[in-house]
């Protein structure tokens, strides 16, 4: 056996590890979503067995599932659209703005995203319920976007920091004033900042829980509290909760891939000047 | 006379008639929202809104969420002077933080006015005290909740099993009436795959018993408290109000549950509620206590498998000396949020008597759906007994109950008492004692804090004044 061989054999054996730690999860979410009730804890675990979808029909059956899909939808959606539009004006101006209290500015920003949720939760409550934005995608979009926000001001700040100055004098002196300079010069060259800050804005909106329970009712609940409404007092209804969680997980995954290309570039840039 | 007659039964019809009417169309435009889980006691209502709407003309949505959460959600809506939800679920620990915050309306004088449509006297008494705060009843049982034990009455009653258990204890093979008894038989039917039982070859292990041993959400404190209670144990100090579930009861149910490890599946540090119910639903375990609102599965073949491969039998929770103790209670409930408008909360209460009523309670029971009783007469009905076997076990152990937790520290409790209990479980702890002091001492840290009078009026069980 070569030594290229016994590498490759190595190199394999640990991807397939590392697969099987990360894609274990989603096997167990996805099986428990078709496997029936009875067997769902059977020792030894059954692997072979008559898959069902009942747990899927009862989903949609028994909840408007589809509604607070798209509920949830709306609120990620709606909310990384805000965050990246005000948080890359915002990191825009920290980037090119020379001012002694430019980085207290910065760090104000930053220190939006060191509140404790619970300590704000009846806060909130209390405002959306006097606005009566309460049980509306509103609400959410307003409250996702007070934690969006600072995580793209910060990303994208070093994006724009790495967009040489020299460009944008070019562009000036080409007749852009400042908007259009930034729309049409600065903005394309940090679309990896964008994407990154899109994906990590996304995601946290679509998974988001506690907000969501306090401040919804049917009309816009998110579907991640829909899903674990399947945990009542006498039960915890695995199945249902398994097949709501494996319907989550395909719009977030779809986001990611659809950002992947941006995503790559964003991750390693700067890493090699 | 026979006019008399026939004038008064008129009458009568009449009078009833009118009772019957007295809510139809009467509350046309009044909007109702419920704050609600996805309890049996909510599912199978659900669907049915339609027909309380059509006979009120009010309006009717339930919004379901998680049970984590619900009391936290409840309570931030009963801030509010222009609520959102009108009515309330209500797990009856919660009465005591939810009484002191005055979320709840309360339903004292409501009962008393229509005791007579809504059948007081048929519903269990221990059912509406589960629901008090200082003596004024703040929600109405939708869903009885009664601590048992469930056992394969096949296999008990296999003589085969039987004789090898006498031959080995000393004592015939029943339904444990003592914890001990309990243990022998957990002990004596562990069986690992390849051993024989009942005549047949194990394919997969069968485990004597299962309990819940998970810290999360408190669930090993649902099984460890009712433990506690069959030997008598208290909650609180009646002269301090401060925590007693460090007595020698407590360390006797705690020990118990230790002693029952080894016949427990071996997850049993992740077992909840319904995951430990499963192993008895399945027919994989020979005993397992637990709350009766999870016992019509083992009834049900369409929801378990034990009903296809054998058979289960009820019994009362054993005791610590097999002589008889309080059955441990509790009620799943419906509320009405005291800030609602007056005409919401006619509304809401005429939704109450409707979705609890008795008629409603036997369409479900005779319907095969999954709520757990609380009216006499449906327990005691013969033809519903036939179907539902445990319907007299849950009548006869609530002849001498006593009621859950209520303790406004409710939560505090479980969550504390849930750790070290676990703790102590998994060996990370060396003795009961030390695990049931370490979580005393935690609480009576937060209840030291208060003054004692307020602390002693935390812990009274007054009678709800509807009995009086």
């Amino acid at each position: 056996m070569t030594r290229n061989l016994r590498q490759n054999i190595l190199v394999y054996a640990l991807l397939a590890v590392v697969l099987i730690v990360f894609m274990t999860p989603i096997y167990l979410i996805v099986s428990s979503s078709v496997k029936p009730s009875p067997i769902m804890f059977q020792k030894p675990p059954a692997f072979l067995f008559t898959p069902t979808f009942e747990h899927y029909h009862d989903l949609f059956a028994m909840r408007p599932f589809t509604k607070f899909i798209w509920n949830s939808l709306i609120v990620a959606l709606g909310s990384t659209a805000f965050s990246l539009t005000i948080g890359s004006l915002a990191a825009y101006a920290i980037s090119r703005i020379r001012h002694k209290r430019m980085n207290d500015v910065a760090f104000w920003i930053l220190s939006m995203r060191m509140f404790p949720p619970i300590a704000v939760v009846v806060p909130y409550y209390i405002i959306f319920k006097s606005a009566g934005l309460l049980d509306t995608p509103l609400a959410l979009i307003i409250v996702y976007s007070t934690a969006n926000i600072p995580l793209t001001v910060w990303l994208m700040k070093g994006f724009f920091d790495e967009v040489p100055l020299a460009l944008e004098e070019a562009a000036a002196v080409d007749g852009y004033g400042l908007l259009a300079t930034f729309w049409y010069v600065t903005l394309p060259l940090a679309a990896p900042g964008l994407a990154v800050s899109a994906v990590f804005c996304f995601i946290f909106s679509w998974n988001e829980f506690l907000f969501a329970l306090m401040l919804t009712g049917s009309e816009a609940q998110t579907a991640t509290v829909a899903v674990m409404s399947f945990w009542s007092s006498d039960a915890v209804q695995w199945g249902r909760i398994m097949a709501g969680s494996f319907i989550i997980l395909i719009p977030g995954v779809i986001f990611v891939l659809t950002c992947q290309r941006w995503l790559v570039r964003g991750l390693t840039m700067g890493s090699v000047k | 006379m026979k006019h008399l007659r026939t004038t008064a039964l008129c009458g009568a019809v009449l009078l009833g008639l009118a009772g019957t009417a007295s809510a139809e169309g009467h509350f046309e435009g009044v909007e109702l929202k419920m704050l609600a889980i996805g309890d049996t006691s909510v599912t199978r209502l659900a669907p049915i809104v339609s027909e309380f709407e059509e006979l009120t003309g009010a309006s009717v949505q339930i919004d379901m969420f998680p049970y984590p959460g619900l009391i936290d959600k409840i309570v931030i809506e009963a801030s509010s002077d222009s609520p959102s939800y009108q009515l309330m679920w209500v797990d009856s620990p919660w009465v005591g933080v939810l009484g002191e915050s005055g979320a709840l309306l309360d339903l004292t004088e409501l009962v008393q006015r229509d005791a007579e449509e809504i059948h007081l006297d048929d519903i269990v008494p221990i059912q509406l005290q589960e629901n008090t705060w200082q003596g004024r009843l703040l929600a109405f049982p939708a869903s009885g909740m009664i601590w048992h034990q469930n056992y394969r009455k096949d296999l008990y009653e296999n003589a085969e099993e039987s004789a090898a258990f006498e031959a080995e204890y000393g004592y015939p093979l029943a339904p444990a009436q003592t914890w001990d008894q309990y243990i022998d038989i957990a002990q004596f039917f562990t069986r690992s795959a390849g051993e024989t039982l009942a005549g047949e070859v194990l394919e997969q292990d069968f485990y004597g018993n299962a309990q819940a041993y998970s810290r999360v959400a408190g669930a090993i404190t649902h099984d460890f408290f009712p433990i506690m209670r069959s030997y008598g144990g208290q909650y609180w100090d009646a002269e301090t109000g401060l925590c007693a579930m460090d007595g020698p009861e407590a360390v006797a149910a705690a020990e118990v549950m230790k002693a029952l490890i080894p016949s427990n599946p071996p997850d049993y540090l992740g077992l909840m509620w319904d995951i430990r119910t499963g192993y008895m639903e399945r027919g994989e375990t020979a005993q397992s206590s637990y709350w009766s609102v999870r016992t019509v599965r083992l009834t049900n073949p369409e929801e378990a498998v034990l009903p296809t491969i054998g058979e289960a039998g009820y019994a009362q929770s054993p005791t610590g000396d097999g002589n008889p103790q309080p059955t441990m209670t509790g009620a799943l409930s419906f509320a009405i949020n005291s800030k609602a408008s007056d005409v919401e909360q006619q509304a809401a209460w005429e939704f109450i008597k409707w979705g609890t009523s008795r008629d409603m309670m036997r369409r479900f029971a005779e319907e095969g759906s999954g709520v757990s009783q609380f009216h006499m007469s449906i327990l005691s009905d013969p033809e519903l007994q036939a179907r539902y076997p445990y319907y007299q076990v849950l009548l006869d152990a609530q002849e001498n109950a006593q009621r859950r937790i209520f303790h406004p520290f409710y939560a505090d409790v479980e969550e504390v008492f849930g750790v070290e209990l676990n703790k102590y479980m998994a060996g990370e702890t060396d003795s009961a004692q030390d695990a049931l002091t370490n979580a005393c001492t935690k609480i009576d840290t937060r209840l030291r804090v208060f003054p004692e009078e307020l602390r002693l009026r935390w812990i009274n069980d007054e009678p709800a004044a509807i009995f009086q």
